[in-house]
């Protein structure tokens, strides 16, 4: 050894320094070091050539395509599940974890505090608990056993397999995976579709703003004459009775009197039994706001009978509309055993198609927008609430929220008869909702995965219960469908037949919804039955795109609140109705074309308005003026390019504001509470709301326009947009905020209104857009890629695509070659 | 020991005709090490300051090993296409850089300035 005291000293130093750095910053080096860095976990792929995996169900392959697309192929459906499960964990199970976390209201032990408000609202709500009653009713099904398998191959991914790089990133592992997950994320993405507080909304402007405001605001039903079904529905006759055979939670009759058959005009539609009750909600609203579907964000489908096509044979299209994430919110995959082949869509964490096709069958979903929830409030006294003649304690549960690297919450779960309640300074309600339900919507998917003609389409629609969706079908013999499938609660007060759209008073047993079990088996008896929803058997075409399903409806389903502006839903039927009468026949290619339109309706009505502004009392600035004349001539296309979109669509917004901003303003409203665009296009030019509260003069609609159109012009300068697609940005980022893993920004065609659907302020679009031909090839698009490893070539190689309204294609063949990944049967010990 | 009989024994493996040998099997070996776990860049940085012939050579010895590691590492990245990825990480790419750096070089001094 050397022995001069200076080496050794400095020897000493260095490795001192080196024991620290890894004991203080080992994360970091087992974060960032080369090669080995978590970070960097997934640059090589992970699959291996015929990489060979125990599978104890039996044998499988998976063959990815090149757009990361898996192809399973299995001896049973077990080992098929099995081996799903495997796939979707090595591409997407950061995604799963997240997902999962979020609707158990768990995501807080794993991001820390900013997620807390969140996992209150959600364990509030116990998605858990309907999740695991959903398991119950599911496990014995057809369905279960593929389930079950499914989650082992999730879990046998975790256990063996390197874990994506987030986790690594952000310090924590997922927990195992069971069949009440896969549930789970079905339970999410039912609430997102169909859980409103429109009833809330309601209550609050008619407290505020009263009654005959909120009449205007929130008319029962837009006047278009643009329903989803625009004549006669195929409907069996149903009239809906006060007759409660047994009332909510499998009680017996109320005060044991005899069900009473309430008479025809109980039952129509309108009639007005509501109570007088306008409670003011606002502090709740403001809460749950952020929670709620929101009515604007839908989805467009339409078929097409062979009667109209070139092929002979029929088409069907579909594009969803949903939050546009990163990675992409679907995940597309092709499964096939001796009896089955399908290929589509599903979420991460569901094992089965829920878009997609069969060799012989197809079908699409849009939600169906209706109200599919109730809010009701009680007498109360010390933890107890009045019901059916007494007070009954609240069903409590005390609930831990971990926050990492913070303070554990614990919050006090209650609930009633009707359902979870959730409270905010002060006033509570419980929120009632199918989904709370045991639910079987993943056997009907299980089902429509094994359809092979329409027969099996409906059957399995019949399951399909929570979310209610506008599924249109087509087999290959030719039949078409467009089943609204769903349970939808009919309303009772005593014996009379009410409608939904209003907060009810529980402990008057107001708005009962017989059949109807939370967190329990529900029998759904009160609800209204398979076929007197309404429907179309082989219609020529048929197109949804959540408007109204109906005119007068045998039931109520729901109302303006729920429903979507009818833009969407006339510029499809205004494309498909040009091309049935033009007498050509009809190509997928025709189908993606309307898929592609940017043409607003709302811009046709809109820019009128806009241009009056030259003319009012109001004066414009020159910048405004110079603005407004770009609208004159223009034809209403959302085009990134265009001047004349940029400059309506910042006018749109100041000039809904400068409407409502006064009177929604001076009662403490915020936009959440603006009614639909389809509304104030049908306001009066001289309408009250035009008239600005707090001026002495006399507004028309011309100088809300001019002063839209003054600030405009403001914003245009100050923001130095030049045109829509300065303003129209994608801009899709990872939940981390880590650049390398944010999709790139870009400009985008299209606006909330259009078939094309894309909005800026929340990234929300066309989450895949699919065209389905027997004859021809599928198309299918994703915002994205297929893989959620960042690393991936598959991560974002489709986002280009589909922004530039591309399609790739999609066949029910599998690719050649070697398989990637080779599942043996488990050796037996 | 006697210091005479350390530096006889390292003699063939820092100026004996195994000199240069020596330095790229300590080379490979630490980016074999490298490759699986942090600790690797410890290895690399203890063999190529054990060859060196003194501690100013060990200084280079272990920065150059840190460079070959991070070219390696980018020519990996590149065959896998992930390189355009990885030059856009940001606080996490220097991170990289830097520990590729900091402790073969550190390994490599403490070592040498013992042995």
């Amino acid at each position: 050894m050397h022995s001069e005291p200076w080496r050794v000293a400095l020897s000493v130093v260095l490795v001192g320094a080196l024991v620290a750095s890894a004991a203080l910053g080992g994360t970091f080096l087992s974060l960032a070091a080369p090669f080995s860095g978590d970070a960097y976990e997934g640059v090589d792929g992970g699959v291996g050539d015929g990489e060979r995996i125990e599978n104890p169900y039996g044998e499988a392959t998976v063959t990815y395509d090149e757009y990361g697309v898996p192809h399973v192929d299995a001896e049973n459906e077990e080992a098929l599940y099995f081996a799903v499960g495997y796939v979707q964990a090595r591409d997407r199970l950061f995604a799963m974890d997240l997902q999962r976390r979020l609707i158990a209201g768990e995501l807080s032990s794993a991001v820390g505090e900013r997620a807390v408000e969140s996992d209150e609202f959600y364990r509030s709500l116990d998605f858990e608990g309907a999740a695991e009653a959903s398991w119950e009713s599911v496990r014995d099904t057809e369905a279960g056993p593929g389930v079950e398998a499914f989650s082992a191959g999730v879990n046998h991914y975790t256990d063996t397999q390197p874990l994506p790089p987030e986790f690594g990133m952000l310090g924590y592992e997922p927990d195992e995976w069971t069949p009440v997950d896969t549930l789970l994320i079905g339970k999410q993405i039912s609430w997102t579709l169909s859980g409103n507080f429109a009833d809330l909304r309601r209550e609050t402007v008619q407290s505020r703003l009263g009654d005959d405001a909120a009449a205007e605001l929130y008319p029962d039903a837009l006047d278009h004459d643009s329903p989803n079904i625009r004549g006669g529905s195929d409907a069996e006759p149903y009239t809906p009775d006060g007759d409660i055979s047994e009332s909510v939670g499998g009680d017996a009759p109320v005060d044991g009197d005899a069900p009473v058959v309430g008479d025809d005009s109980s039952a129509a539609i309108g009639d007005d039994s509501q109570t007088a009750q306008s409670a003011d909600f606002e502090g709740l609203y403001d809460w749950v706001q952020a929670y709620e579907t929101d009515p604007g964000v839908g989805s467009n489908n339409w078929v097409v009978s062979g009667d109209l096509t070139e092929s002979g044979s029929p088409l069907l299209a579909n594009d969803p509309h949903l939050q546009l994430t990163v990675p992409a919110l679907w995940y597309e995959m092709h499964l096939t055993t001796d009896e089955m082949n399908v290929r589509g869509v599903t979420f991460p964490g569901i094992p089965f198609a829920i878009i997609g096709q069969t060799d012989d069958v197809a079908w699409g979903v849009t939600n169906v927008g209706g109200d599919f929830t109730d809010q009701y409030t009680y007498e109360t006294r010390d933890g107890e609430y009045l019901y059916d003649g007494e007070y009954r304690p609240f069903e409590t549960t005390n609930e831990t929220i971990e926050v990492a690297d913070g303070e554990d919450r614990t919050i006090t779960v209650r609930k009633t008869v009707h359902g979870p309640v959730i409270e905010r300074e002060g006033t509570e309600v419980a929120v009632a909702w199918p989904g709370f339900s045991a639910t079987n919507e993943s056997l009907g998917v299980y089902q429509l995965n094994h359809a092979a003609e329409m027969s099996d389409v409906r059957e399995a629609l019949e399951i399909w219960d929570v979310p209610a969706q506008n599924i249109v079908a087509m087999d290959r013999s030719g039949e078409t469908l467009y089943y609204p499938a769903g349970k939808y609660p009919i309303r009772r007060t005593g014996d009379e037949v009410v409608r939904g759209d209003q907060v009810f008073n529980g402990s008057a047993n107001e708005g009962e919804w017989a059949g109807y079990e939370p967190y329990g088996q529900s029998s759904w008896d009160g609800f209204a039955p398979f076929d007197a929803i309404p429907h179309l058997d082989n219609p020529e075409y048929a197109a949804t795109a959540n408007q109204r399903v109906v005119d007068d409806p045998q039931f109520y389903v729901g109302t303006s609140m729920t429903f979507a502006d009818p833009y969407r839903g006339e510029r499809i039927y205004e494309l498909l109705d040009e091309r049935a009468e033009s007498g050509t026949p009809m190509t997928p290619e025709d189908m993606k074309e309307i898929q592609r339109d940017v043409d607003s309706d709302r811009a046709d009505a809109f820019t009128a308005y806009a241009l009056s502004s030259t003319n009012a009392s109001t004066g414009l600035s020159s910048a405004a003026r110079e603005d407004a004349e770009t609208l004159r001539g223009w034809n209403g296309s959302m085009r990134a390019d265009s001047e004349a979109a940029l400059v309506y669509t910042l006018w749109m917004e100041e000039f809904r504001n400068a409407t409502f901003a006064d009177e929604f303003g001076a009662q403490g409203l915020d936009e959440g509470y603006y009614p639909r665009d389809y509304v104030l296009q049908g306001f009066d030019e001289e309408s009250d709301w035009y008239d600005d509260s707090r001026t002495q003069t006399v507004e028309t609609r011309a100088d809300i326009a001019a002063v839209a159109m003054n600030r405009t012009a403001e914003r245009i300068d100050a923001s130095g947009y030049e045109t829509y697609g300065d303003y129209n940005r994608l801009d899709l980022n990872h939940p981390f905020g880590q650049a390398f893993l944010d999709f790139p920004e870009r400009a985008m065609d299209g606006s909330p209104y259009t078939v094309f659907n894309f909005r800026t302020e929340s990234q929300v679009g066309s989450s895949l857009r699919m065209v389905v031909s027997f004859e021809n090839d599928s198309s299918m698009i994703l915002p994205g890629g297929n893989s959620g490893n960042p690393w991936s070539p598959q991560y974002d190689d489709q986002l280009d695509m589909w922004a530039d309204g591309e399609y790739r294609r999609m066949t029910l063949d599998s690719p050649g070659g070697d398989p990637d990944l080779v599942f043996v049967a488990e050796e037996s010990s | 020991m006697s210091a005479s009989t350390e530096k006889s024994t390292l003699a063939p493996v820092r100026t004996g005709r195994y000199a240069e040998f020596a330095l790229v099997v300590a080379t490979v070996v630490g980016l074999a090490a490298t490759a699986v776990h942090w600790a690797g860049l410890l290895v690399g940085g203890v063999l190529v300051g054990l060859v060196a012939t003194s501690l100013s050579r060990a200084v280079v010895n272990g920065l150059t090993f840190g460079l070959v590691v991070l070219v390696a590492f980018a020519a990996w990245l590149l065959y896998e296409g992930g390189l355009e990825t990885a030059l856009q990480t940001g606080q996490i790419g220097l991170l990289t850089v830097a520990v590729a750096f900091v402790l073969p070089l550190a390994a490599a001094v403490a070592v040498r300035a013992l042995v």
